[in-house]
């Protein structure tokens, strides 16, 4: 009896700490998604972006001889590349941005890929890397259970929560997220303001795929220390879902990757218990699980979704009417 | 007069031959910081499916293929819905076309026309979710689309690795289905299968339809303009989950007959990069049907060439997903710089 209300406790303990671990890449895209979303601009190349940073933070730290910042610095440096690229086509050249964020997708794929293949190799046993280090906060810690499920962990993860804090400050409590908001909301109107509808955009898409691309960097860095091509495996695109169900709002956005990071880590949770229990279900059965619950929570959102005004929709202020 | 129309082609034709050169460019600069030899690189993508017979019809297969591919995606863009579901669809087609090459018995003739047959069915069948959350729920396309590839994906293994799972090999895939459903070949050896004449029938079928009858044309309203479509009575509510569904039965036939006329079972990854490769096909022809037959097999004897650069020299088979994209990128980019001038 005791042995087995012990055994609960431990899974719980676990179960949540590893919930805040599988958090924190949709909870980085998502918020990048969300910010993007918010001036504007429909970024759906998320997938790609990650998997891209994955692999630049995971070659700058390999041939940096383990220096993680470096890594992390890199994957900041590519994001804003991708992010001028993406904006250039869609603000300036006012291209569809479905159109562009699908061949973006496609390209960042295809470099993360072509880079490592080019300066790893086909190896027999992967090259990994150090992963990050957790970071015990002092006091808190020390509390039975909670310590372990909640204060053990690498920097990424708190930081990731005080970035959420920061964005729904910014976007909601100051001047400058007030006009950026407007820039999403209703150009025409932020423009006619003297609000310069371009600048903001741009920043939004760039700060987006900062975001995108560091969260690729957390995915080598946080448990495994390899770069795969399957590292990302649909979190991209399941973090976009959570924008959607989120309502371009980063708290909760919060909500949606906390959600999406229960499912995938009961996936896991099953896994390893499955000899225990006696199941003798495929595994790839259970891996379908974030898949369909990304659908089903889409569609149960359905009623109260609400989009940015203006996302997917360029700005030209010579156009005469805004036409729906 | 001959001078001013040459002059005229000039101009059209200048953006496009830039976009290539640049895309070529930058393929070039990989090659050579990879350390490849760029010429002989340059020289194996372009001609490699020119070699023999063997790589002409093995070109002229992934053309099929792809050609099917990029219609999946192209049918349900003409009004205006992004369907990136074509890994999913073409992989539930391959399985439906499996299940019934592997469980039915029937003659020869019949039972690979009810493979087929089924794969498209299968194929929109998993259109067909998206497009019922779509229709009902206004869920975005793009994403639940999406999300059913990944389940296709696992469903494949799933599928692969249980009752009729081939236990030779390591890799997932199942036992050959029966040699009653498969596709005759049009040439025995090298091997070249009949399934491209589906695929040509099918983009000709198509031709017609979008171009010629009421279901193209209220479909091409449906894109050009939405709200001016509805107005004038096109039912656009029924029209854009319906041309997802029917670019669902286009993907499902692709692995139909990929199944039956090429590798004569489901193996796990057998979409390989095609999906993504058909996609930017329908995109860099604009929506435009007689535009799929050049782009998708120029793209498919660049695959061709990649494929083979790869066994020679190692390069990365990456090399020609980021050629179609970056070809894509400078004739957007280039096309609306003109419009600008203008």
């Amino acid at each position: 009896m005791s042995t087995a209300s012990l055994d609960l406790t431990a899974i719980i303990v676990s179960y949540v700490r590893t919930v805040l671990i599988y958090l924190v890449p949709y909870l980085l895209t998502s918020l990048g998604v969300v910010i993007s979303g918010r001036s504007g601009i429909y970024n759906i190349s998320a997938e790609g972006v990650m998997l891209l940073g994955a692999s630049v933070t995971f070659l700058s730290t390999y041939f940096s001889s383990g220096n993680i910042m470096a890594g992390i610095l890199y994957a900041v440096f590519v994001g804003v590349l991708v992010g001028l690229a993406f904006g250039f086509l869609t603000i300036s050249l006012k291209l569809n941005q479905f159109v562009v964020g699908t061949t973006f997708f496609v390209l960042c794929t295809g470099f993360a890929n072509l880079l490592y293949k080019l300066l790893i190799g086909v190896t027999l046993t992967p090259p990994y890397i150090e992963t990050l280090r957790p970071l015990t906060i002092p006091v808190l810690s020390d509390v039975p259970y909670v310590g372990d499920a909640l204060f053990k962990h690498n920097l990424f993860v708190y930081l990731s929560f005080i970035l959420v804090a920061t964005s729904y400050y910014m976007l909601y409590k100051t001047y400058v997220g007030l006009n950026f908001r407007a820039v999403g909301e209703n150009p025409k109107a932020a423009d006619t303001l003297g609000i310069n509808v371009t600048l903001y955009r741009y920043v939004g898409t760039i700060i987006g795929t900062i975001l995108m691309s560091v969260s690729g960097s957390y995915l080598v860095l946080s448990t495994t220390g390899l770069y795969t091509e399957t590292i990302v495996l649909g979190r991209g695109w399941i973090s976009v879902g959570i924008a959607i169900f989120g309502r371009w709002h980063p708290l909760w956005a919060l909500v949606g990757s906390a959600l999406f990071a229960g499912v995938e880590s009961l996936v896991y949770l099953i896994q390893s218990l499955q000899s225990v229990l006696g199941l003798r279900v495929p595994p790839e059965s259970l891996l379908t699980l974030p898949f369909i619950a990304t659908l089903i929570v889409l569609a149960l959102v359905y009623k109260r979704a609400e989009l940015p005004q203006a996302i997917g929709r360029p700005y030209d202020r010579e156009a005469p009417e805004e036409y729906t | 007069m001959s001078k001013a129309l040459l002059v005229k082609l000039a101009k059209i034709s200048l953006p496009y031959i830039i976009s290539i050169s640049l895309a070529f460019g930058v393929a070039g600069f990989i090659l050579y910081f990879g350390g490849y030899d760029v010429v002989s690189g340059y020289q194996t993508i372009l001609t490699a499916s020119f070699w023999n017979f063997n790589s002409f019809f093995l070109t002229l297969t992934k053309f099929s293929t792809i050609l099917l591919m990029s219609l999946a995606f192209l049918v349900p863009y003409i009004s205006r819905k992004f369907n990136i579901g074509v890994e999913g669809q073409y992989l539930m087609g391959a399985l439906g076309a499996t299940l019934v090459g592997l469980v039915v018995s029937a003659p020869a003739g019949v039972h690979v026309i009810i493979s087929i047959l089924a794969g498209i069915v299968f194929g929109s069948l998993w259109a067909s979710v998206p497009a019922f959350l779509m229709s009902r729920y206004r869920v975005n396309e793009v994403i639940s689309t999406i999300m059913m590839n990944f389940i296709a994906r696992y469903s494949v293994i799933v599928f692969a690795m249980s009752l009729w799972r081939d236990v030779a090999s390591g890799h997932p895939m199942t036992i050959p289905i029966s040699a009653t459903a498969t596709l005759p070949l049009l040439n025995p050896s090298p091997p070249l299968s009949s399934a491209i004449l589906f695929s040509i029938t099918t983009i000709a079928i198509l031709y017609f339809t979008i171009t010629f009858t009421v279901f193209g044309y209220e479909l091409r309203a449906t894109g050009t303009n939405p709200r001016a479509a509805e107005v004038f009575g096109v039912n656009t509510k029924l029209l854009m989950p319906l041309s997802l569904v029917v670019g669902g039965s286009l993907a499902g036939l692709g692995g139909a007959l990929d199944v039956t006329g090429y590798y004569y079972r489901l193996i796990d990854g057998m979409q390989s990069n095609y999906p993504s490769l058909g996609i930017l096909i329908a995109l860099l022809s604009k929506g435009k049907i007689t535009f799929v037959l050049p782009v998708a097999f120029f793209i498919s004897v660049i695959d061709v060439g990649t494929n083979a650069l790869q066994r020679i020299q190692r390069v990365p088979i990456e090399l020609v997903l980021i050629l179609e994209g970056l070809l894509l990128v400078f004739i957007l980019v280039s096309e609306s710089l003109r419009w600008w001038r203008k």
